[in-house]
Order: structure tokens, then C-alpha cells, then sequence
């Protein structure tokens, strides 16, 4: 038992590794919040492409579903190491130019857009028919009743698988350390390997735990104003 | 490779993380006779030098079968010496690596596994007259320059994790930027092919063997750790003396150096040494 402490929770190699650790966790928030905000929008514009009506927009609705179901189905990984190593070599305008962790956002950005993309679509989709009938027959534009009217309630309503899969791109952003930065989990593979204990992968979940916990509990909370505010429960 | 790394980790499990540059290959046998004597031989196998090993190891041997071997660096060698023992021919047999550092007996004359001469070592076993200087070589894309530690200094490095590379980029080339890191040498590479990293440091032979595959790639410089291979043979082995006078003779005629050109397209010897403080 007690090579079980000092193998996982080693206090002297916890507090001597987490500088490090630390410093190379900071690479972790840096990529998941940027590739977050992307995701964001760039999930939004291919659930609005994916839910254009008419059959002049067919071809973008096309593109849109090609994208999702390709991108949805590379593992994160492989697709990290196409980007990562692939595209330096290639002459593509501007990611051609890319530094590795720009590189390693845009491959978590065009994987979590994909998900993203059918978050909000079944956000769009849940917004009964009849407030799409309604505002068209009061004569907003379709563009207008998807910005004014069916966007406002679908994304109140997927808030919380949103935060569902930023949880998951939070966790995956170790996943970059594979294109060579030290990042936070390179970080600790370093220090296990010269000290021969696995306590700094310890330190390095707690990082992540602290960050994952208090979202999970936030996403717990909103889905149950939600459920409260549908049933028309007062607070 | 595998043997490279496993040295580091007995290396850094037994001084504890020390630089190793500091584990100087103080244990290489001393006790040969002056080259032209032939010291009284005693094979295990009557006739033939049984040499041990544990495969795949190209390019130190070609092929993965034991008995259908068709050369490499350390198997030449091991025929070369045979020869020079004035036995027929050189046996290569299957001795796990993990065993031959723990002290397990060989039914072997002698092995050659690219195993780095170590003080911890030589407590257990008896190591030959050292025939290979694996050192970090630095490769980079040709038309690179790397002449000077502050040459070194400024570029930006990329290293295998956990290896006397990155040990060494850290802690002793210290350079502006943060050395990048990756799961393996092909990554590496890969990298350096994309022009993500200027330099990578991995002992020479690999580095080496690299740039005689990949053509745009090339070995510039190297830095000394120290690091050398010798035979094992077992503590206070008779034989250890006529071994190494084979060794030495080999040495002194160019043999080896032949042998390396051969394998791995240069002489180690004549890459450029950059000195560090």
C-alpha cells in the first residue's frame, strides 16, 4: 500500500513537479480557450449552412453535412497529426505559415465544430415549427426569424451538451503535445521519466479536474433552470 | 533503440537523475595485452566465437533470424574478431538484453548489443575495449550550420522524451527556445522535415542512420556525453584479454572504421565535435 502512495501521490515529487507542470498546463488553457471560441462560431456557421431552406442553398447544405460526418469520424488524434505535420510541407495560404500550437487549435476547432454544428442543429430543430411559421407570417425575413427568434431559444437549450463537449476538447487539448510542445501533460511525461514516479500525472488531472468540476457543476445547474423554467416552476 | 533508451533509464535510476555526462566510462577494461600478441583463447562452442544479442538491431545486424543473418555493423565485427581469434566464424544466439545487465549467464563467448559502458554496470559484468562512440549528434537540414555552442544556442530544438537528448538540450546546450519533444524519432524528424524545428539531438547512430536514409537531412556536429559501447562478457572472464586485443587490432587496421562508413554512411569520428563548458 504504501508503494501505492509513493508511487501516485508522492508529496515531494508533486510539489517539485508542479512548477512544470504548470507551466506547461498553461499551454492547455491557452489552446482550449481560444479553440473554444472558435468552435463556437465556426459550429454555428455549419449548423446555419446544414439548415439553409430552399433548393438554391442544396449545395451548402451538401458541403455542410460532408464536413460534419467526415470530421466527426477522424479520431482527434489522427487528425492532429495530419494537420500538425502534414500542412507545414504543403503551400496552402496562411496554415502552411502556422506555429504548431496554431496548428493544434485549428485540428481540435475543425473536429469540436463538427460536434458542435449538431449540438445547435438539434437546438434548431427543437424550436417548435410554429415560431418559424409565426414570425414569417409577421413578416421578418428568414434570416431574421432564425437571428431573432430561433436562435435565442435553441441555444438556451443547448448550453448544456455545449459544455458537454467543451469538457471533452478540454481534456483532448493534451492530445496537441504529440506535434512536440510541453504542454502540461509532455510536462509531466518528462519529470516521470527522470524520477521514475507517476505522481505528476496526478498533479496534471488535478489541473484538469479543477477546471472540469466546477463547469460540470455549472452545466448541472443551468440544465436544471431549464427543466424548472419549462415546467414553469417559480424560483 | 530500445536498448538506448533502457540504457538512460538504468543510467538515471542509479544517480538519480545526474547529468550523463557525469557517468564517464571509467569501467572500460584495461587489462589488455599490447595488439600483435595473441592471447590463449577459450571458446564456449569449439571452433566458432558465439556471440550474443537480442534482435532487431539494424543497422549493428541485418535480418531478425539468428542464424540467417546477412551483416550489419556489430555482426561484421563479431566475424572480423572471430577471424582474428583465429576461429571459423562468428554464432549469433538470442540473449535478452534485460538479462545481460542483470548479470545472467550467456552461453556466449561474448555479447554486443549496443550496450553503453557504465560504472553500475561493470559491477556485474566485464565490458570489452570500447568499439563505438555514441555520442548526440545533431542533425539538421542540409545547408544548417551548427559550429558553435552559441550557434547551438539559438536554434530550436526537437528531442525524442526521455533521452539523453533532450537530458542534454536542457540542461546543458540551454537554448533561448524551449526544446520541443516527441514520442518518437520519427515524429522528430517529421518536424524537422516541416521546418517546425532547426535541429534534432539523438545519440549519433541513430541521427546518423537517419541522414544516410533521408537525403535532405545531414549530421553537422555532435556533442561528447561520453557514451561508448563495449562487449559484455562475464565477471573475470579469461577470455576478456584476447577479446580485446582482436578489438584493438581491428581498431588500429581501420576495420572499424570501414565498418562505419559502411553502416552508417560516416565515421562518427569525423563529424565535428562542438565543446561545451
Amino acid at each position: 500500500m504504501s508503494d501505492f502512495f509513493h508511487q501516485f501521490f508522492n508529496w515531494n515529487d508533486l510539489r517539485d513537479s508542479f512548477p512544470l507542470i504548470w507551466e506547461g498546463f498553461r499551454i492547455n488553457i491557452q489552446i482550449f480557450v481560444i479553440a473554444e471560441i472558435l468552435v463556437l462560431i465556426w459550429g454555428l456557421v455549419l449548423a446555419l449552412l446544414r439548415g439553409l431552406p430552399g433548393r438554391a442553398a442544396a449545395p451548402f447544405r451538401w458541403l455542410a453535412i460532408a464536413y460534419i460526418d467526415l470530421f466527426r469520424g477522424i479520431p482527434a488524434i489522427v487528425l492532429i497529426f495530419i494537420v500538425g505535420f502534414g500542412t507545414p510541407k504543403t503551400d496552402i495560404p496562411l496554415v502552411s505559415s502556422f506555429s504548431i500550437l496554431q496548428l493544434g487549435i485549428l485540428a481540435l476547432t475543425m473536429i469540436y465544430g463538427a460536434y458542435v454544428a449538431e449540438v445547435y442543429r438539434a437546438g434548431i430543430e427543437s424550436v417548435h415549427w410554429s415560431q418559424d411559421a409565426a414570425s414569417r407570417s409577421l413578416g421578418l425575413t428568414n434570416w431574421k426569424t432564425m437571428r431573432f427568434v430561433i436562435l435565442p431559444q435553441a441555444i438556451r437549450r443547448v448550453i448544456p451538451p455545449l459544455l458537454n463537449d467543451f469538457i471533452g476538447l478540454q481534456k483532448d487539448s493534451a492530445l496537441v503535445g504529440v506535434l512536440g510542445l510541453r504542454e502540461g501533460f509532455r510536462a509531466a511525461q518528462i519529470y516521470s521519466g527522470q524520477h521514475f514516479n507517476a505522481t505528476p500525472y496526478v498533479g496534471l488531472a488535478l489541473c484538469f479536474i479543477v477546471i472540469t468540476i466546477p463547469l460540470t457543476r455549472v452545466t448541472d445547474v443551468l440544465l436544471k433552470r431549464d427543466q424548472n423554467r419549462m415546467r414553469g416552476v417559480t424560483r | 533503440m530500445r536498448k538506448l533508451l533502457a540504457t538512460l533509464t538504468v543510467l538515471a535510476a542509479l544517480t538519480a537523475g545526474a547529468c550523463s555526462s557525469d557517468s564517464k566510462t571509467t569501467a572500460t577494461a584495461s587489462s589488455s595485452a599490447p595488439a600483435g600478441n595473441t592471447t590463449a583463447f577459450k571458446p564456449t562452442k569449439a571452433g566458432v566465437l558465439t556471440v550474443g544479442t537480442e534482435l532487431p538491431a539494424p543497422p549493428f545486424y541485418l535480418g531478425d533470424d539468428y542464424n540467417s543473418l546477412t551483416g550489419g555493423f556489430e555482426y561484421d565485427m563479431a566475424q572480423a574478431i572471430a577471424k582474428g581469434l583465429g576461429l571459423s566464424k562468428a554464432e549469433i544466439i538470442e540473449m535478452p538484453f534485460a538479462g545481460v545487465v542483470a548479470g545472467q549467464e550467456c552461453p556466449c563467448d561474448v555479447d554486443f548489443s549496443q550496450v553503453t559502458i557504465t560504472d553500475d554496470r561493470a559491477k556485474v559484468v566485464d565490458f570489452t575495449t570500447p568499439y563505438f562512440d555514441a555520442d548526440q549528434g545533431v542533425l539538421v537540414k542540409k545547408g544548417k550550420s551548427v559550429k558553435t555552442l552559441a550557434d547551438a544556442q539559438a536554434l530550436q530544438w526537437g528531442a525524442q522524451v526521455n533521452t539523453t537528448g533532450l537530458d542534454f538540450i536542457d540542461n546543458t546546450i540551454k537554448p533561448a527556445k524551449q526544446a520541443q519533444v516527441y514520442n518518437t524519432t520519427v515524429d522528430a524528424f517529421n518536424a524537422l522535415d516541416a521546418g517546425q524545428i532547426d535541429a534534432v539531438l539523438l545519440d549519433t547512430p541513430i541521427v546518423l542512420g537517419e541522414a544516410k536514409d533521408a537525403t535532405q537531412f545531414e549530421v553537422v556536429a555532435q556533442f561528447k556525453t561520453g557514451e561508448q559501447y563495449g562487449g559484455i562478457v562475464k565477471k573475470g572472464s579469461a577470455n576478456l584479454a584476447a577479446i580485446n586485443d582482436a578489438i584493438t587490432k581491428l581498431k588500429n587496421d581501420g576495420t572499424l572504421s570501414q565498418l562505419l562508413t559502411k553502416y552508417f554512411g560516416a565515421d562518427p569520428k569525423n563529424i565535428p565535435v562542438i565543446a561545451v563548458k
